[in-house]
């Protein structure tokens, strides 16, 4: 099996890490906005879960979507598009927001504040999610 | 009063995670600079190099991503954060991450009154 041959497999699989990633993204997002009226015991046992899916789910997903996407980059000789680098500033910036999440919950959960949830967060995963589609399947640049 | 038990788990977990990936990374980055790199120059061997590239690169990323996270959750000078940014790039840093993680790790056990 040639790389060429290998190719759409990957690209199949890179997507599929990418939609369980960006799926848990936007219930850590989700849920941070959600239970912010809730009672501090509450919000602990809610964040303790969502922790543990990011550790099942949302993390192993970001480390295969990026690992696929890099090994798809390498293989097919992305690295000099223009398209490629404006992802990875995207893509940069949506695994940097889960860590900065994933950080500011574990510091509510050992403290009472600040609050968790960052301003704007959704709208941006949507947007960003948008663009990154465009710039993977149109290729403008 | 003490740190909420479950908090202090994770954060236990966190540091612990950290400093498997300083290791890793440091050890990735020392094997590429210090072997693969001089091998593929001094006796035409790219191989190791290829192989180790994008090992290390991985590493990289994984490592500058947990540290994100683990400043993410608060408690660090700016003069610890930086440094646990900076060390990444640095052949051998990453090993120099292991004693102020452990002291952390240590004096979150000690907040626990353990």
């Amino acid at each position: 099996m040639t790389s060429a041959d290998l190719y759409p497999w990957l690209v199949a699989a890179h997507v599929t890490a990418v939609v369980f990633f960006v799926g848990g993204l936007l219930a850590q997002t989700r849920l941070l906005a959600l239970i912010r009226d809730e009672p501090k015991a509450q919000q602990d046992a809610m964040l303790a879960i969502l922790l543990r899916l990011d550790r099942g789910v949302t993390v192993p997903a970001l480390a295969l979507a990026w690992i696929l996407g890099l090994t798809l980059a390498l293989t097919a000789g992305w690295f000099a598009s223009g398209w490629l680098i404006a992802k990875l500033g995207l893509v940069v910036a949506l695994s940097a927001l889960h860590g900065i999440q994933s950080g500011r919950i574990r510091r509510f959960l050992q403290s009472n504040d600040p609050r968790p949830a960052i301003a704007g967060s959704g709208p941006f995963i949507v947007l960003a999610m948008a663009a990154i589609a465009i710039l993977a399947v149109v290729k403008p640049f | 009063m003490a740190e909420a038990p479950a908090g202090a788990a994770f954060e236990r977990e966190q540091l612990r995670r950290l400093e498997f990936l300083s290791i890793a990374e440091a050890t990735t980055l020392v094997l590429l600079v210090c072997i693969a790199v001089p091998l593929k120059h001094a006796f035409g061997w790219p191989l190791g190099s290829r192989l180790l590239g994008p090992i290390h690169g991985f590493a990289f990323l994984a490592y500058n991503w947990i540290a994100l996270q683990t400043v993410a959750g608060g408690g660090w000078s700016r003069r610890d954060a930086a440094r646990l940014f900076l060390v990444s790039f640095l052949p051998f840093a990453g090993y120099f991450n292991i004693g102020l993680l452990r002291r952390r790790g240590a004096a979150l056990m000690e907040g626990q009154g353990r």
